[in-house]
């Protein structure tokens, strides 16, 4: 039985180095046959919670240079999803408890923040959180062909 | 260059968004597209044909905007956003608050006469 495919980086915790590792994490996921929207799924996710962690998690709320710690990517590509788990040394942070925007009816009602987890509930088919030896693991997977 | 083809005649503000729009990016294009569209206090239309990627900071920049020109009478309104794009900006609310068109005469029409 062939593994199954899987990449992994580990990046410093620095807005900068997420664009070219999703980068080089959406060609891998092409070349392995998901779709373009499971791949979209898995860019947002990259951005939101890495952006998340780097703001929340490491205390970098003006992204104003790289802080200390390191942010860990691996993606798998499974006949049936791409899953994507996410690792962080940084201090607790579950961003699954984090809450949903209110509903909003107008435009001056919408919330300005808030939207980045929203979006990864939204889009993605599995989102979960574990604390696990010191360091925070998200993990999230998205069908191969999304309906 | 992530913001091009800037017009601000005729009443309206036209202008395009281009490429990935993800937090890093949009830190550094945010004053200029304040400035560009809530700023000038008059009808904004965004194309956002060009644009491969967006993240809830681009979606948090162009609420921003909308909410600056709902303020002193104008809309803000995108034109064109790919299928993707326009998936993620429908899966955070956005269209409810915000008009998308596919037609950028319609577009013209709608946000001038309002």
């Amino acid at each position: 039985m062939q593994p199954e495919p899987k990449i992994q980086f580990s990046i410093k915790v620095d807005l900068a180095a997420l664009a070219p590792t999703a980068e080089r994490i959406r060609y891998f996921l092409c070349e392995h046959g998901v779709d373009a929207d499971a791949i979209y799924a898995i860019e947002i996710v990259i951005e939101e919670i890495a952006t998340n962690t780097i703001k929340y998690g490491f205390g970098n709320y003006g992204f104003v240079s790289p802080a200390k710690g390191n942010i860990t990517l691996t993606t798998t590509v499974t006949e049936a999803r791409a899953e994507l788990l996410i690792e962080d040394d940084g201090p607790p942070f579950d961003p699954t408890q984090a809450p949903d925007p209110i509903q909003h009816r107008d435009v001056d009602e919408m919330p300005v923040g808030g939207l980045g987890i929203h979006l990864v509930r939204t889009l993605t088919d599995g989102f979960e959180y574990k604390r696990v030896n010191h360091h925070n693991q998200v993990r999230v997977w998205v069908h191969r062909k999304k309906e | 260059m992530a913001i091009t083809r800037f017009n601000a005649e005729d009443g309206l503000t036209t202008l395009s968004l281009e490429g990935r729009l993800d937090a890093a990016v949009i830190l550094q294009i945010q004053p200029e597209f304040i400035e560009k569209t809530a700023a000038l206090k008059k009808p904004a239309l965004v194309d956002m044909s060009q644009v491969s990627f967006i993240a809830s900071m681009c979606i948090r920049m162009l609420v921003l905007a909308a909410k600056e020109l709902n303020l002193s009478g104008s809309r803000l309104a995108l034109l064109s956003p790919t299928s993707l794009v326009e998936k993620a900006l429908k899966s955070s609310g956005f269209d409810r608050m915000v008009d998308i068109y596919h037609d950028e005469a319609v577009a013209r029409e709608n946000l001038l006469r309002l």
